[in-house]
């Protein structure tokens, strides 16, 4: 019997352990498989942004013009930056336009957000929410050449009206600190349906009883928004800062055509110095230190809005 | 020179990134001879397999130039596979930029088309070879450059020594509209009218507001179109031997000071910001406007015949500025013979004639210049898109005309926006030499 029972438990250990390799196998062909299927992304990523990023990291030590190899020249490339004169400029222009973004589209498309959430006729929901979201539609460069007809200082329709109403034409184009204001205009008319469509999702997502409950504990409107809605739509809001923050330091193409960063350098973005510092000048070495700056400045804040998050974000 | 320098540069620098992309799979065939770089030239065999690598740029109707002229050098080579690397591209710095990573990525083309935007710069890479060789012992090659305005010529020489063959070009001049200047009762000024006369006229030819809002002339703002107000004032961009720029000489900053007058204080000339003088000429929203004879096609398209053409008006001098189009053998090519005899049928008399059909740039030749096709009957005086050589200057552009074209466009937008001009032309000039010393 000790031996059968031995037999027997030997047969368990047996079948366990040649069962064991079995499992192994299958385990590994879904390892495999796991790999095989996130294979392409993986190597996407290798390919077209961690090789290009610290290709960039590379140059961004080397004086190169394309054609010539590339020289080793230190932090050259990064001590040039404190004395080129344009650069505070291009810097400043794009904390504006960080700033800009971050407040005015998502303050206007939470405003909006509130707006068409309220009890109206559900067609009527519907088109205010396309109409605000058609800007996000349209391609970016027409956009750009639309509002750039409108805001031409002497043939443009938007200046027609104003003299029309007896007012002075405004050099909406031409004028340094206006047109920086026009093109945060457009940023703003552009991106804010898209800001919006995500509080709406957001909005519609807060319990109904709970703001039902305040209100009957004498919470007015305003304070029901403060203290359910907003705490409850938390992530949307951390959702849409973060998105406009990293778009808005990357604002390129709307500013390209609307005034090609004029007048002088007055509307040009840190990413359109970059460009015309590599593709213009030729100088690849200077244009990848700046890059690698810009890269390390939206790394830090990106960091640092998951860090306080915790403060501030709630989660159900 | 190509109709892709009527567009402003600043449109253009984020297709660099992707031309780069898109360059895999274009390098140069198996070597076919180099017999007439320095010894006695032999012909290539008319049955010689080869594959001719070609970088060029401009608009379609280059592209369909270009084909064409492949067209008749396959009859004589029918074995030779013809690539042309076509960058139909808004700027000449974008295509140099392009071209550029090509060589780097070890795709050196055979041929290049360069505009003397870029021949500075060419030089400054050794990235043309010397044609006198070939030169000398072709009579063919000798005739045509016979036919050809010897300014077009020469600006393709450095030391002596010619490194491409001009196969288009333009000439800035100015367009007014006939029937404007008929019922505002002006008669057409004599060739030699000067820019008091064309003030007068701007400011008789401003009219109306709101929706009826007439100027007399629109500015085009992209900067080889702004160089005869410059050349005219005896100001230029850059030193005379082109190693320093002088953005912030006096009469850099008088010739500049007039443009700002022309929008800001005589109110003759809309802002140059978001507007298209080349739309609102046409439109009969300005009654002239400056250009080359790349407008023909387009005022044709726009339906417009009445208007025709003036030299540039007299300032201090009445000079003019010109740019040239012209195709090199890059110096590292392993089918310079093959090359050479592209580069003939580029720029060689029936591409003249196609060019003269097409309208899209001026011929190099005379006799293609001057040919019906070319002349037309509108404009009436379009024999000016050729004659202008003999007033105008060859557009200057030094080595860091990269760097040097931007800065003047940034100045000229603050100076438009109201700026002091020497203020913005001094900062511009100052960016531009630190930018040298970093180069």
């Amino acid at each position: 019997m000790t031996d059968r029972l031995s037999t027997g438990a030997w047969w368990t250990t047996r079948r366990a352990a040649l069962k064991r390799p079995a499992r192994r196998g299958a385990l590994r062909g879904d390892t495999l498989a796991g790999y095989l299927f996130v294979g392409p992304s993986v190597l996407g990523f290798l390919i077209f942004v961690l090789g290009p990023l610290l290709a960039v990291a590379f140059f961004s030590f080397t004086k190169y013009d394309v054609i010539s190899p590339p020289e080793f020249v230190g932090f050259a490339n990064y001590a040039r930056m404190f004395t080129d004169t344009r650069m505070g400029t291009v810097w400043v222009n794009t904390l504006v336009y960080v700033a800009a973004a971050v407040v005015l589209i998502n303050g206007i498309a939470l405003l909006l957000a509130v707006l068409i959430s309220q009890k109206l006729p559900t067609w009527v929901t519907y088109v205010f929410r396309s109409v605000y979201f058609f800007p996000s539609l349209i391609a970016l460069v027409y956009v750009s050449l639309i509002f750039q007809g409108l805001f031409q200082k002497d043939t443009g329709i938007v200046n027609y009206y104003i003299q029309a109403l007896g007012g002075e034409p405004i050099g909406w184009l031409s004028d340094g600190d206006q047109a920086r204001m026009s093109v945060i205009i457009v940023d703003v008319w552009r991106n804010v349906g898209f800001a919006m469509l995500i509080f709406v999702a957001a909005i519609q997502d807060v319990p109904k009883d709970v703001a039902d409950a305040a209100q009957i504990d004498g919470a007015g409107p305003f304070t029901v928004f403060r203290k359910i809605t907003v705490p409850l739509i938390s992530q949307a809001i951390f959702f849409n800062v973060t998105i406009t923050v990293i778009g808005a330091f990357q604002i390129y193409e709307s500013i390209i055509v609307l005034t090609g960063g004029g007048p002088g350098d007055s509307t040009r973005s840190v990413v359109m110095y970059i460009a015309e510092k590599a593709f213009s000048s030729f100088q690849m070495g200077y244009a990848s230190a700046i890059s690698v700056v810009l890269f390390l400045i939206i790394l830090t804040i990106t960091l640092i809005q998951f860090r306080i998050r915790k403060s501030w974000v709630h989660y159900e | 020179m190509n109709s892709l320098q009527r567009t402003p540069l600043r449109a253009a620098a984020v297709l660099g990134m992707a031309t780069v992309i898109l360059l895999a799979g274009c390098a140069g065939g198996g070597g076919s001879g180099s017999t007439g770089v320095d010894g006695d030239y032999v012909a290539p065999e008319s049955d010689i397999e080869a594959t001719l690598t070609v970088a060029t740029a401009g608009g379609t109707e280059d592209a369909a130039l270009y084909d064409a002229a492949t067209a008749r050098f396959n009859e004589r080579f029918p074995n030779v596979t013809v690539e042309n690397n076509f960058t139909n591209s808004a700027s000449w710095t974008d295509y140099i930029n392009k071209l550029l990573s090509q060589i780097a990525a070890g795709d050196s083309p055979d041929v290049i088309t360069m505009a003397t935007e870029g021949i500075e710069f060419g030089f400054s890479k050794d990235l043309f070879l010397p044609l006198d060789n070939y030169i000398d012992q072709d009579q063919e090659a000798q005739d045509l450059l016979a036919d050809i305005a010897d300014p077009l010529v020469e600006s393709f020489q450095k030391d002596g020594e010619t490194y491409l063959l001009p196969n288009n070009w333009n000439a800035m001049v100015m367009f007014y509209n006939t029937r404007m200047f008929e019922e505002a009762g002006i008669e057409r000024p004599s060739d030699n009218w000067t820019i008091d006369e064309f003030l007068e006229i701007a400011q008789k030819l401003t009219t109306g507001s709101g929706d009826d809002k007439v100027f007399g002339f629109g500015i085009p703002s992209f900067s080889w179109a702004l160089q005869p107000w410059l050349y005219s004032h005896g100001a230029s961009w850059a030193s005379d031997d082109l190693t320093e720029p002088t953005l912030d000489s006096p009469e850099m900053v008088e010739a500049m000071q007039f443009l700002q007058d022309l929008v800001l204080e005589y109110e003759v000339s809309p802002q140059i910001a978001g507007s298209d003088p080349y739309q609102l000429f046409p439109a009969e929203k300005v009654a002239m406007t400056a250009g080359g004879s790349f407008m023909m096609v387009p005022l044709q398209d726009a339906g417009m015949d009445d208007y025709d053409l003036l030299p540039w008006p007299k300032d201090v001098s009445q000079t003019s500025v010109f740019g040239t189009s012209g195709v090199s053998i890059y110096k590292d090519s392993q089918n310079k013979d093959l090359a050479w005899e592209y580069l003939k049928e580029l720029a060689g008399q029936e591409s003249q004639m196609d060019y003269a059909v097409a309208r899209t740039n001026t011929p190099t030749t005379r006799t293609a210049a001057m040919s019906p096709e070319f002349l037309g009957t509108i404009p009436q005086h379009a024999s000016l898109f050729y004659d202008t050589i003999e007033m105008a200057k060859s557009i200057d552009a030094p080595t860091f005309y990269p760097t040097l074209e931007p800065a003047f466009q940034r100045a000229l937008e603050e100076i438009m926006g109201g700026a002091d001009p020497y203020t913005a032309l001094h900062k511009a000039n100052e960016e531009v030499k630190a930018s040298i010393s970093n180069d």
